[in-house]
């Protein structure tokens, strides 16, 4: 056994399915779309090659790019600064010994195993400036002032976004945190507890040193996440009202499929992918730190 | 040591398994394809892709696919998610046997450039169905062939609004554009929204501009884009002003820009809204859905030329709307006849709710509705069909003359910096 093991060879014969899988599937398709951002492409007709043209209009003259790229930014800030604190809150609070914490955690969770397209459609009606249920809602409590044109604003577009996927996820970063603090040793609370450290003393100097790898990895996810929204913008706003929720990859279906410009939506593909990669690297870089033993 | 080594033949063997399975089962398939194909063999099919939501579309397909003796899979895509769709199929020729396509040069070009579609002119002789199609209703491309056959007649802009609405203003339907803002404000002060227009997807709004500048001078665009004139004369000047001084008086309901087309229908169905700007393809169904408290007018004269100048088309006849065969079907003669034949069944259903139809019909006229007769005699008087702008353009220019067009109506630009814009765009799309 320890001879097959150390067989480089039959290694090698072992991860061929899963390497010529990840070739096709994946490396191939990333290495046409960066081969296609080269070109000038409607999809159907010969390709020209164009050189760094696609690139070079994707940063000096496409004005929506980078309000694409700040709109990603912001999903990203609200999804590590707004949505994970949130997460963390309403894991500790699913976390307690306390009556009906099941069907507490259970409610959390529910609007994550919602498909997107349909919590983004409920969520359009009730946003509705005309006929929704929370302009009503504000009417009904005398506060008309406050009522808006959510979707409709772009003053107030993204934010509205910004609540649903909030609203929508929170429950997941909440179950993965969850997990982690059940991982937690109760001896180290009640080791704390007889030094004093209680209540927001033992989550700074415990919960929180404890849970960093979890945390981390929620960060990474919804960095990523952020960076690839795009059905609930898609449905809810379509990237307006004048581009104030469009992102990078609604904006690449767009001019791929809309304008046919496939050799522009490639190179938004690539950025992207790249995006990705170095922001997740980054904070891969960053937030590791050696493993914390008690 | 004799778990790891079990181990190590057991992924082995998994692993074999794997492979093996999927070519015994690659074998099945095949064998699965020849049977299915000889089922096939025995009744032909034929996919069909419909994006008109009226189901006379469906029973007219039926009924076709019963003369021609195909099983027919017929689907219905909503209109938006279509243009998407079909956008994907077409560059990953990926198309069903017969595809219905929107009016249009930027829709009908990329299908023709993709030399996925079938000819029809053999069809078309050999079973003698072309003589049925009126004069210039087929349209022959460069090359002399016949390519598609229309799946719709001509519809139109027109104004609807709500009768009922009306009679609670105590007012009437506008002929003028004083009218039109005297209602606007009346509609206002009395809580109703004047004119619902869905802003999402863009095209509503565009349309509504093209209208006004057909009102200001019917033949502003076409001297515009052959050069004679500029985008930034005072027909599109005047007509952009138009646009802003409607959104200034809120003309539109609270947050149109975000509100999608059938929700901004609804609230004209649901006695939300006084009027709504549509295409005539939509008499049938807001017909049904109103009934008599439908009301219909042709669009005011805002301008200087009258409501009988000219009316703004959907298609126009070098890019109507359009049954194409995909040239890859396996029942590619069964499949072109089947869409001439849907094409003729169409017309007959035009022609029974009284409307001028592409083809000679012996079906007779039903009684139609006081809206749509009004509309029939209408259309007769108009001098000219302007074909909506968006439908001359390319696809990415026609895309970016409606984001820009959104800009005027969003406040993004006045209406000298959006026709300078235009002006830019629409003579480098030349």
């Amino acid at each position: 056994m320890e001879r097959a093991l150390s067989n480089k060879k039959l290694i090698a014969l072992f991860l061929v399915p899963g390497l010529t899988v990840f070739l096709v599937f994946y490396f191939v398709p990333i290495i046409m779309t960066a081969y296609y951002s080269l070109h000038d492409w409607d999809g159907i007709n010969p390709m020209t090659f164009i050189g760094l043209d696609n690139y070079t209009k994707m940063f000096t003259t496409d004005k929506s790019f980078w309000q694409a790229v700040w709109n990603s930014l912001a999903f990203l800030l609200v999804g590590v600064l707004i949505q994970l604190p949130i997460s963390f809150a309403l894991a500790m609070l699913v976390s307690r010994k306390m009556k009906g914490r099941k069907w507490f955690r259970n409610i959390y969770f529910f609007p994550v195993v919602m498909s997107t397209t349909m919590v983004s459609l409920l969520w359009v009606k009730i946003y509705d400036p005309n006929i929704g249920m929370l302009n009503t809602l504000l009417d009904a409590v005398h506060l008309s002032s406050w009522t808006q044109a959510w979707l409709g604003d772009t003053k107030t577009a993204l934010l509205s976004v910004l609540i649903v996927t909030t609203w929508h996820y929170v429950g997941y970063n909440m179950l993965i945190l969850f997990a982690g603090m059940q991982g937690i040793s109760e001896q180290y609370y009640e080791a704390a507890k007889l030094d004093g450290a209680v209540g927001w003393k033992a989550v700074r100097h415990i919960t929180l040193p404890l849970l960093s790898d979890v945390l981390r990895i929620c960060i990474v996810l919804n960095v990523i996440y952020a960076l690839k929204t795009f059905e609930s913008v898609y449905v809810m706003t379509n990237g307006g009202p004048l581009n104030s929720t469009t992102m990078i990859a609604l904006k690449m279906f767009q001019e791929a499929f809309l304008k046919q410009n496939f050799g522009y939506g490639s190179a938004l593909a690539v950025f992207m992918v790249l995006e990705c990669l170095i922001i997740a690297w980054v904070l891969n870089k960053v937030l590791t730190r050696e493993k914390i033993e008690y | 040591m004799f778990g790891k080594k079990l181990g190590v033949v057991a992924a082995s063997v998994a692993l074999c398994s794997v492979v093996l399975t999927a070519c015994g089962g690659a074998e099945v398939n095949n064998g699965g394809t020849q049977n299915q194909d000889a089922t096939a063999d025995s009744k032909e099919s034929v996919t069909l892709w419909i994006f008109d939501a009226d189901p006379m579309y469906h029973a007219a397909a039926e009924a076709t696919a019963a003369e021609v003796g195909v099983d027919l899979n017929y689907e219905y895509i909503q209109d938006e998610t279509y243009k998407t769709k079909i956008s994907v199929a077409l560059a990953a020729n990926e198309l069903p046997d017969v595809f219905q396509q929107h009016a249009g040069k930027s829709y009908r070009t990329p299908v023709l450039q993709s030399k996925t579609v079938a000819p029809l002119n053999d069809i078309l002789d050999s079973t003698g169905l072309g003589k049925q199609f009126l004069d210039n209703q087929l349209v022959t491309e460069e090359d002399g062939n016949i390519y598609s056959v229309p799946s719709n007649i001509s519809t139109t802009l027109v104004l609807y609004y709500n009768k009922k609405l009306m009679n609670e203003l105590g007012a009437s339907a506008p002929a003028t554009w004083a009218d039109l803002q005297a209602l606007i404000q009346q509609a206002n002060e009395k809580g109703i929204i004047p004119i619902s227009l869905g802003g999402k997807e863009r095209w509503q709004g565009d349309l509504l501009y093209n209208m006004l500048v057909a009102r200001q001078d019917v033949n502003a665009f076409d001297h515009a884009i052959n050069g004679q004139a500029k985008f930034t004369d005072a027909p599109f000047l005047d007509a952009a002003k138009q646009v802003t001084d409607l959104v200034s008086t809120n003309a539109f309901q609270k947050g149109f820009l975000g509100s999608a087309y059938l929700d901004a229908q609804e609230l004209f169905k649901n006695n939300k809204a006084l009027m709504w700007i549509d295409g005539s393809f939509n008499f049938t169904a807001l017909s049904e859905a109103m009934g008599d408290n439908l009301g219909y007018i042709a669009f005011p004269a805002t301008g200087a030329e009258d409501i009988y100048s000219a009316t703004i088309g959907f298609q126009n006849s070098a890019a109507p709307y359009s049954l194409f065969v995909n040239n890859s079907s396996k029942n590619l003669d069964k499949a072109k006849e089947f869409a001439i034949r849907l094409s003729l069944k169409l017309n007959d259903e035009f022609v029974r709710k009284g409307l001028p139809g592409y083809a000679t019909s012996e079906v007779k006229s039903e009684s139609q509705n006081e809206q749509l007769s009004a509309y029939a005699t209408d259309i007769g008087k108009t001098a000219k069909t302007q074909a909506m702008w968006f439908g001359l353009l390319s696809a990415d220019t026609g895309q970016e003359y409606r984001d820009l067009t959104q800009q005027l109506y969003g406040g993004n630009l006045t209406a000298e910096e959006y026709t300078a814009e235009l002006e830019t765009l629409l003579r480098s799309a030349e």
